[in-house]
């Protein structure tokens, strides 16, 4: 097993994000190929999610098409850390590509949704939460 | 590799910065690296592998693994994140971090 990938993901992140989605109740099983992309089946009728884990301070532009290129059956992005974040322009452009971007906590609960691309954190009094920050 | 070379491989409007630990660790496990670039001289979809060949430079020069944020300059504006990570540009990052400076001073004798 590679200490690291080319989207600077590591092990302990990988074994992490593993945990994670084997204690979310909406996942039934997952394979992960190529280090850090995830097919994940899903329970109760829900589509399966091709995610990628990457580890990017500030997710970009350019890394959304980055990530298109390099892995075409996409759904979701997500960002390893908890530090991590992403642009406005990154997060619109991967939403009209009908790709999720997603910090850790999100994708967990974007797991749970019929669309997981579509998912938007919202705060008690309904509006929008998004990571949009630097590192 | 002198690192001035590296950075005029950069796209034109491209501009590069060091965060984080590299900035005053000794012995840094990789070295965080910004690099601002304009999207009209840089198409965003191109911007990985335009940059791609400078950022392996870097790294070989350097002796150490790169950790990449690719930026546009209103993405960048946007999240302040030159401002928010105390950016410096990356040849002030070298004459800031002896240790660095010492690696690059290491590499550019051996070529040279």
């Amino acid at each position: 097993m590679p200490k690291s990938n080319n989207w600077n993901v590591s092990y302990s992140a990988i074994l992490f994000f593993e945990d994670l989605l084997n204690s979310n109740k909406k996942v039934l099983s997952f394979e992960r190929t190529d280090d850090i992309f995830f097919k994940i089946m899903r329970k109760s009728g829900l589509s399966s999610v091709n995610a990628l884990l990457i580890n990017v301070y500030t997710v970009g532009l350019a890394d959304v098409f980055r990530a298109k290129r390099e892995f075409p059956d996409l759904d979701c992005i997500v960002t390893s850390s908890i530090w991590n974040g992403y642009t406005i322009e990154a997060k619109e452009h991967a939403l009209d590509s009908e790709i999720g971007l997603f910090v850790v906590s999100e994708f967990s609960s974007a797991l749970r949704e019929r669309v997981p691309y579509l998912y938007v954190k919202r705060d008690r009094d309904g509006n929008p939460i998004y990571h949009f920050k630097s590192a | 590799m002198e690192i001035q070379s590296i950075t005029s491989n950069l796209p034109d409007g491209a501009e590069i910065y060091v965060f984080g630990s590299a900035l005053w660790r000794k012995h840094p496990n990789d070295v965080d690296v910004l690099v601002v670039y304009d999207p009209k001289l840089c198409p965003p979809e191109n911007a990985h592998s335009s940059i791609a060949e400078s950022i392996r430079s870097l790294a070989d020069a350097l002796g150490r693994h790169i950790h990449l944020t690719l930026l546009t300059q209103q993405e960048e504006r946007g999240c302040g994140f030159k401002l928010d990570t105390g950016c410096v540009p990356l040849e002030e990052a070298l004459a800031a971090n002896p240790a660095l400076q010492r690696t690059h001073d290491k590499v550019a004798r051996a070529v040279h």
